[in-house]
């Protein structure tokens, strides 16, 4: 009961998603957003004295269908680490599906976080061409990557929560 | 408390123990439950809400139950405060100390010196790893400058050269602005050195001043999931490694080339570098975490607490349950034996002292119950047994009357009512010369107990506790009968309540008095008439013989006289002779012969001399067929029946009455009774009516003594023979007025039948 209230007030802070649209191509359909955020002061000390990070994406698309329940045609998530490397002083984010990129200030990794590589959500053939399909779209610090105690600490500590509402747009398959 | 409360608390307790015990867990850090541990504390909030919810209930019983005044309520509050206080108590002291334990120790795990320590062992690392990389930097800035315009035979040697001469370089390359190998020399002759060739981003560095000069490597494995970066052996190595890219530089004109060096960390640096990154990584965590580990704790343990606290709390409502349930059954049985009711309580199943209690308890009141319920027993016996002395007393023919010793009445039986014609028993708790009627009878029984007193008091009598006595009291007026009632009276003198009484018991002999008066009267006439019948024949032979002498001696005149004189003496000689043979005939009526008779037989033949058969005749017989013979004296019954009709038929010559003709009945029919002996018998019985004037009130008491008539002509034997032959054939009669008071009616019952009437019938 407690949990939930709690993930609900989580989608209420810091994450804004400033864009969101889905590119169909030659592979299949890809994700391509930009968000818009700033790490809380308790992240930003936490990043830089070398705790690791995780931000998560999570994109659903459905197709309501009127004689049943909707039909859940992709669900997928991603998550991009963040770390910082306290002896060499560099910044690390770690995307699945290509390599490692390491810069030497946190706007700069942040950056490359808020303005992620386009992300193949399904391969070609995933979705019925000319159905719309609706969108749910959302971005989080991942908390389930942390040390319990922080997650704990998550409960009612707004320093270690970012996460950002739903968006939903619709989409027409391609 | 019901059942369910009792049942929803001890689940309640196992599952909070349980998620608590999982909570613990979690707490390592590891498993299944480390992940789902925001579930599990939800859930035990959630568990404690529940059993919060249930010891709420439990106490809002308890204080209705209190407020009310329920009997059994101020011993449950007081267990229940009790046992929870003990619950409570060393709980809230072992989650104080433990709270301060956990926060003060976290506290002091995260010291600055050991933050400083890190720091400082940090930058030591960084230090070092600069100054290596300082130190390659100048060497690679020599290198360069003497590959500075050499071709690429000579770049190779100088190359070579340089790896040789430096301790710990793994690889020098000489690049073109492309990035392609121009020369090449590495530490191991084996490995492929075109595999680490500098990035783009490098070679753009290497180009401005000061070149590129970076530590690489020691990257956590999480990080290396890119495919296509393969670890290195030199990777493996070290995990370390410095690479420095400059520009070499060429002589104006020329095409720029770069230079590469790469030289491993030595070992011990190396590891020890990535081990104190690592322990930093983690302090740095864990003093981020420690808040939230702080939290955790004390969430855990005010968790504990609280779970304890209620499951305390709940175990006291039980414990306290348990515990006064046996008093309050025996609470509950006192009021019951209060109100009554004997009924074995349930017994608390316990081997203790209140099990034992509650034992002795219904042995008491089983005691009790039989005491009572012999008490009971001993008052029905008494009270069949009064019922049935008041029976026998309301059913005695004797009337009884109870006074107390004021002479006040205290209990009659229904007799005195028949007896006297007054209620006495209506009357009780007056005296008995009070009561209207019963003066003289009243003073009378007075008297009597005067004189017994005065015997007692003189000596005499002694031993004789009651006194006898013949009354004879006046009917009240008022009443239709007029002649005194004769009574025998006894009287004693008993013990009522504290003081002495008095009892009376009388009887109406009346009718004994008037059969006394018959036997005496039979005598006297039997001897009356033996002495009055000798003389008369005497009388009458002289009286025709003075005629037959005379008449011829004497004149006309004097003859007439003496003929009428002795007509007279004759005559009346006859009636008086007939007078006297009735006398005699009654005193002497011979036993009667009894043989079987049918007695419709004959009425008949009797009727047959009244009857004229003209429509006329006031006689209208009723026989029922078939009627059982009887044991009767044919000539006797037939005077008997002849006597009835002509009183019957004198009867009716008396009535004045215009209205409906003069009437006869006849009636015979057989009667079925109850015997005393419980047996059933049949009688026959012979009714004659009229509707004359009826008999007059004073006859009709009496009518059957002799010489007691209403008629002007007559012996007034009639009804007197007709008893006598009636009872010497054991049988009664009977005179009554007609219920409408029109007429007489006289019902004999004939008891003895023959024997063989049944027989003849079959």
């Amino acid at each position: 009961m407690l949990a939930l209230t709690c993930v609900t007030a989580r989608a209420a802070e810091g994450i804004e998603i400033t864009r969101a649209g889905i590119e169909a191509s030659d592979d299949g359909y890809r994700l391509s957003a930009a968000y818009a955020f700033d790490l809380t002061p308790g992240l930003e000390q936490a990043i830089q004295h070398g705790v690791p990070l995780s931000f998560t994406t999570e994109i659903e698309l459905t197709r309501p269908r009127w004689y049943w329940t909707d039909d859940r045609a992709v669900s997928s998530r991603r998550t991009i680490k963040l770390n910082y490397d306290v002896l060499f002083r560099v910044y690390h984010v770690s995307t699945p599906g290509s390599i490692q990129q390491n810069f030497d200030t946190l706007d700069e990794a942040l950056l490359a976080i808020r303005r992620p590589t386009r992300w193949l959500i399904a391969p070609k053939g995933a979705l019925k061409l000319g159905e719309t399909y609706n969108v749910t779209v959302r971005m989080y610090m991942d908390r389930e990557y942390l040390l319990k105690p922080l997650q704990v600490d998550a409960f009612n500590n707004s320093d270690w929560r970012l996460a950002s509402h739903k968006k939903t747009f619709t989409y027409r398959a391609e | 408390m019901t059942q369910a409360l009792r049942y929803a608390l001890v689940v309640g307790s196992a599952i909070a123990s349980i998620l608590l015990f999982l909570l613990a867990s979690a707490s390592n850090n590891s498993g299944f439950f480390a992940h789902n541990i925001t579930w599990l504390l939800g859930m035990e909030i959630g568990v404690a809400v529940a059993l919060l919810v249930l010891v709420l209930v439990a106490f809002w019983r308890l204080y209705s139950r209190y407020k009310a005044g329920k009997f059994g309520s101020r011993l449950m509050v007081r267990l229940m405060l009790l046992f929870a206080g003990i619950g409570i108590l060393p709980g809230l002291v072992v989650f104080m100390v433990s709270v301060q334990f956990v926060s003060h120790s976290i506290e002091s795990w995260f010291d600055v010196k050991i933050e400083a320590a890190l720091d400082s062992g940090l930058n030591l690392s960084r230090a070092a790893l600069d100054e290596a990389l300082a130190d390659l930097s100048a060497n690679a800035g020599t290198v360069a400058a003497t590959l500075a315009g050499q071709g690429e035979q000579d770049a190779q040697s100088i190359l070579a050269r340089a790896v040789d001469d430096s301790n710990g370089m793994q690889s020098a390359l000489l690049l073109d602005a492309a990035g392609k190998v121009v020369a090449s020399a590495t530490e191991d002759r084996h490995a492929v050195a075109a595999t680490d060739l500098p990035t783009p981003q490098m070679l753009k560095q290497a180009a401005m001043p000061g070149g590129y000069a970076r530590p690489e490597g020691g990257i956590d494995d999480d990080f290396r999931e890119a495919p296509g970066e393969q670890a290195t052996a030199l990777d493996a190595a070290t995990g370390l490694r410095l690479r420095v890219v400059v520009a070499v530089p060429e002589p104006p004109g020329m095409a720029p080339r770069y230079l590469q060096l790469t030289q491993g960390v030595p070992v011990n640096l190396a590891s020890n570098a990535a081990v104190l990154s690592t322990a930093y990584r983690e302090y740095q965590e864990r003093y981020a975490a420690r808040r939230g580990l702080r939290k955790m704790y004390i969430g855990t343990l005010t968790l504990t607490l609280l779970l304890a606290i209620f499951s305390a709390i709940g175990a006291a409502f039980l414990i306290a349950g348990n515990l006064a349930q046996p008093l309050l059954v025996l609470a509950e049985g006192t009021r019951a034996v209060a109100e009554g009711d004997l009924s074995p309580r349930p017994i608390v199943e316990t081997n203790d002292e209140l099990g034992t209690l509650t034992q002795s308890f219904n042995a008491m009141t089983g005691q009790l119950f039989e005491a009572r319920s012999a008490v009971e027993r001993n008052r029905a016996a008494l009270e069949s047994a009064k019922a049935h002395l008041e029976s026998v007393l309301a059913n005695m023919s004797a009337g009884v009357i109870v006074m107390d010793a004021d002479g006040v009445v205290v209990n009659a039986n229904d007799a005195v009512h028949r007896i006297l014609q007054v209620d006495v028993a209506a009357l009780a708790g007056r005296p008995l010369d009070q009561i209207d009627g019963l003066e003289v009878f009243a003073g009378a029984v007075k008297r009597a107990f005067s004189a017994q007193s005065a015997q007692s008091a003189a000596g005499r009598g002694r031993g004789r506790l009651h006194w006898q006595q013949q009354i004879e009291i006046p009917r009240r007026p008022g009443t239709d009968d007029d002649h005194d009632i004769t009574l025998l009276a006894r009287g004693s003198r008993l013990p009522v309540g504290a003081g002495s009484g008095f009892i009376v018991v009388f009887d109406d002999i009346s009718d004994v008095i008037s059969a006394q008066r018959s036997v005496a009267w039979g005598e006297v006439a039997r001897r009356l008439a033996h002495e009055i019948k000798n003389p008369l024949t005497p009388i009458q032979l002289s009286a025709e013989r003075l005629q037959m002498k005379l008449a011829d001696r004497v004149d006309e005149d004097a003859a007439r006289l003496l003929n009428k004189a002795t007509d007279t003496i004759v005559s009346q000689v006859a009636a008086m002779k007939r007078m006297v043979d009735d006398f005699r005939d009654y005193a002497r009526t011979p036993p009667a012969m009894l043989a079987p008779l049918d007695l419709n037989d004959l009425i008949e033949e009797i009727l047959n001399l009244y009857l004229s058969e003209d429509g006329s005749d006031v006689i209208h017989p009723s026989l029922q067929p078939g009627l059982p013979k009887v044991m009767g004296d044919a000539t006797q019954l037939r005077q008997v029946i002849h006597n009835l009709l002509q009183n019957a038929q004198d009867a009716l010559a008396d009535r004045t009455a215009q209205g409906d003709p003069p009437r006869i009945d006849i009636v015979t029919e057989a009667i079925h009774y109850v015997g005393a002996d419980g047996a059933t018998g049949t009688a026959v019985r012979l009714a004659i009516m009229d509707n004359g004037p009826g008999f007059a009130p004073k006859i009709l008491s009496r009518a059957f003594e002799p010489y007691v008539t209403s008629k002007a002509r007559g012996t007034g034997l009639g009804l007197p023979m007709v008893k006598k032959i009636v009872e010497e054939h054991g049988g009664r009669v009977d005179v009554a007025n007609r219920a409408d008071g029109s007429g007489a009616s006289v019902s004999i019952l004939l008891l003895k039948l023959a024997p063989e009437a049944n027989l003849a019938e079959a």
